[in-house]
């Protein structure tokens, strides 16, 4: 089946699928999927990956029909991927799943090394790169579903307001008011840290 | 060490950024998931996306429209309101902290 739709553009294969040809959706499948995955990664925990990728998909699928083949494709995929991940932290957040590691005095050092600007090489070894990794985990998990969105979007990935407002569909306000509260949040959860 | 001063924290955010990408390096989505997908998208046996909605609704739809000739005004009205609260937010913040927020909004 997939050889027949492998030289088709996304716009023709859309058109089967809305046609009636389900299965003409594995190349839409496999030619995105890497897409998909990386944004669901970049957002979700680890175990969490496929089963929200796997949503992601379904709601791709039931939204083709509407898909007006205006912009483009790849664009209109991420939008609704990164709804869902914002979807699964609602949800997370709503039935209280959200696991708060707890910080020790290492992480408080890893950010005065980060401050005091040591080589790359230090800061960047295996045990620190934990540490960097705990500690944005715990940092995320202490902010709003929507803030830990804008946190990731605009200052861990660096999309700008307009893009992170296409991807997430609020206002351009919405999103630059949320952006500095969300920044001034992490500065204040940031400082905590390094006094202990 | 109390405060963070502007670049210092540049740097944190640098740091926290590379450790965000590192994320990706997980790996998943094997076969086995794109036929699991696939599995579920094949049950989904109710599902028919109609592009022509006008011929779903046609019956009700010279009945419905100044109901939804109502509704697309409330929600415009609406719409227009919410972003109105944003950019009133926006300049509160510019008013009571114009400094921070000139930096930040420069880095955007």
């Amino acid at each position: 089946m997939q050889n027949d739709t492998i030289k088709l553009s996304d716009a023709e294969i859309i058109h089967q699928v809305v046609d009636g040809d389900v299965n003409a959706f594995e190349s839409l499948l496999t030619r995105h999927k890497d897409l998909v995955l990386r944004i669901v990664k970049r957002h979700v925990p680890y175990n969490e990956v496929e089963d929200v990728a796997q949503s992601s998909f379904i709601r791709i699928f039931k939204a083709l029909g509407t898909f007006k083949g205006k912009g483009e494709f790849k664009q209109w995929l991420s939008a609704i991927t990164v709804r869902t991940c914002y979807d699964y932290w609602r949800k997370a957040y709503r039935s209280k799943e959200i696991s708060m590691s707890s910080l020790t005095e290492k992480h408080g050092d890893w950010l005065e090394e980060v401050i005091l600007d040591r080589s790359d090489s230090e800061v960047q070894d295996k045990g620190r790169q934990k540490e960097a990794a705990e500690l944005l985990d715990w940092a995320l998990a202490n902010l709003s579903p929507e803030d830990r969105m804008i946190v990731e979007l605009v200052y861990l990935e660096g999309l700008t307001g307009k893009e992170a407002a296409d991807l997430l569909g609020w206002s351009l306000s919405n999103v630059k008011v949320r952006a500095f509260r969300s920044r001034k949040k992490l500065e204040k959860l940031l400082k905590e840290t390094m006094k202990r | 060490m109390e405060s963070i001063e502007n670049k210092d924290l540049a740097k944190i955010f640098k740091a926290l950024s590379s450790a965000y990408s590192r994320r990706e390096d997980v790996e998943v989505g094997g076969t086995w998931w794109e036929t699991r997908v696939m599995g579920h998208i094949r049950s989904l046996d109710t599902f028919y996306p109609t592009t022509n909605y006008i011929e779903l609704y046609q019956q009700f739809l010279w009945r419905l429209a100044p109901v939804a000739f109502l509704l697309a005004l409330t929600l415009a009205v609406l719409i227009v309101r919410m972003d109105f609260t944003s950019d009133y937010e926006l300049a509160k913040i510019f008013t009571s902290d114009p400094q921070d927020f000139i930096v930040l909004a420069m880095n955007n």
